[in-house]
């Protein structure tokens, strides 16, 4: 499937969605639930929690399609936030018991079948986020990588590469900032 | 001595803050208050949303899985659910008289004459009101004043009528938003004789279908100095859907 047109036809269908046409809503599922199930699944680690929340995500997403704005956000990176947004919600405030690893859990239950939404993702904006990270400390990219994959706060980072929480908070905020003006050169 | 607070090192810190709201690294009360301050301060949402568009490519690390085949009947049911209580409560076009004042004073009056329980007075009256696009709607009482509170989800808009109109020039009344266990997040001075609209950013009129409670306080004119309640609470009620 061609990538522009994938992405194209889901900020078509969320624009639908907003002009009230509940259908498109979906459509939406099927080319993302795939792909936002894993970002909630490797942040809480539990099935049945990943899925309460993918369930307010798409809920959301029908009532707030109208704020989503194809000129400021690509469709995908929009619904990425959402879900992101929503599963750490839940792990701060619902004790949220991690059954396994992160590994573990994403490895069970990988989708052997190819998924349209890979083409979707902007494979380039990807790759050069990638070479960015590579240019930093390890250990920056590390701590930025775990917190963004599986919501962890500073304090568990902290404990888990066994540093001090200023240290920690130093090396999240100097790697992003890195990040940040490596990606802008 | 402390340094004076420059603006480079406000900003410095509003987007240190903004970056850890982003990558999700706060813990609880830290989130809930960037969360907040991202719902009240356009300029810092706009970093926070810089920070998330910046990060999201990162989830192409993130394995797809397929979810249960049973959540999308239940999530195409939920909406379903949520669509049909929006339209039950249409009960004609009235549209011109969703914006009519002094419709809507009348309207607060019919309603807090039948007084009693908040939901219930509003639940009788409201075949005749032009709910169109209300979907929660609650009475706030509690002191003299009586104020109507109906919430139109499309727009987004939580219209605060009140019932018996009294100025004063000493005291303005504030509204308050109150999530279940959350602190009050001032949603501005409302007018004391006439109906005010308040616009609510997505993320915050999302929030409202937790049934947060509305409360009015007398603040001093211009609104409360701390931003926090201080004078006395003279309604309040707890938002429902119809």
């Amino acid at each position: 499937m061609d990538e522009r047109f994938d992405r194209r036809l889901l900020a078509e269908r969320i624009l639908a969605l907003a002009a009230g046409e509940r259908s498109a809503l979906a459509q939406v599922y099927r080319l993302t639930s795939a792909k936002l199930f894993g970002i909630c699944l490797s942040i809480l680690r539990d099935r049945g929690e990943a899925e309460e929340v993918l369930q307010e995500v798409y809920l959301t997403v029908w009532r707030n399609a109208g704020a989503f704005d194809p000129a400021r956000a690509s469709p995908i990176t929009w619904l990425i936030t959402i879900a992101r947004n929503k599963s750490i919600d839940r792990l701060r405030t619902g004790n949220v018991i991690r059954r396994s690893d992160p590994i573990e859990a994403a490895a069970d239950m990988r989708d052997p079948r190819r998924l349209p939404l890979e083409e979707l993702e902007a494979a380039d904006e990807s790759r050069r986020l990638t070479a960015c990270l590579a240019e930093l400390d390890p250990r920056h990219a590390a701590a930025i990588r775990g917190a963004f994959l599986e919501g962890a706060t500073y304090e568990e980072l902290a404990s888990r590469m066994d540093v001090p929480l200023g240290t920690m908070k130093s090396w999240i905020r100097r790697g992003l900032l890195k990040l940040r003006a490596c990606l802008k050169r | 001595m402390s340094e004076p607070i420059t603006p480079d090192a406000a900003d410095e810190d509003a987007d240190h803050l903004a970056l850890e709201y982003a990558l999700g690294v706060l813990d609880e009360p830290e989130r809930r208050a960037a969360a907040r301050r991202s719902e009240n301060d356009p300029a810092f949402a706009t970093r926070v949303f810089d920070w998330q568009m910046l990060l999201a490519p990162m989830a192409a690390a993130a394995p797809p899985v397929e979810p249960a085949p049973s959540l999308w009947p239940r999530i195409d049911a939920a909406v379903a659910a949520q669509e049909a209580r929006r339209r039950s409560i249409i009960l004609r076009p009235a549209r011109r008289l969703w914006r009519s004042l002094a419709f809507w004073r009348g309207f607060a009056f019919g309603s807090m004459a039948l007084a009693a329980a908040s939901l219930a007075a509003f639940a009788v009256v409201a075949p005749r009101a032009p709910v169109e696009e209300t979907a929660m709607a609650t009475a706030l009482q509690g002191g003299p004043a009586g104020i109507i509170a109906a919430f139109n989800p499309q727009a987004r808009k939580l219209l605060i009528v009140p019932a018996a109109p009294s100025a004063s020039q000493q005291w303005a009344p504030e509204l308050w938003l109150i999530m279940p266990g959350g602190t009050p997040l001032s949603l501005g001075v409302v007018d004391p004789e006439q109906p005010t609209e308040v616009k609510l950013s997505p993320d915050l009129a999302e929030r409202l279908n937790q049934s947060p409670t509305l409360a009015i306080s007398l603040e001093p004119v211009g609104g409360s100095p701390s931003g926090m309640p201080t004078g006395p609470v003279i309604a309040r009620g707890t938002l429902h859907h119809l």
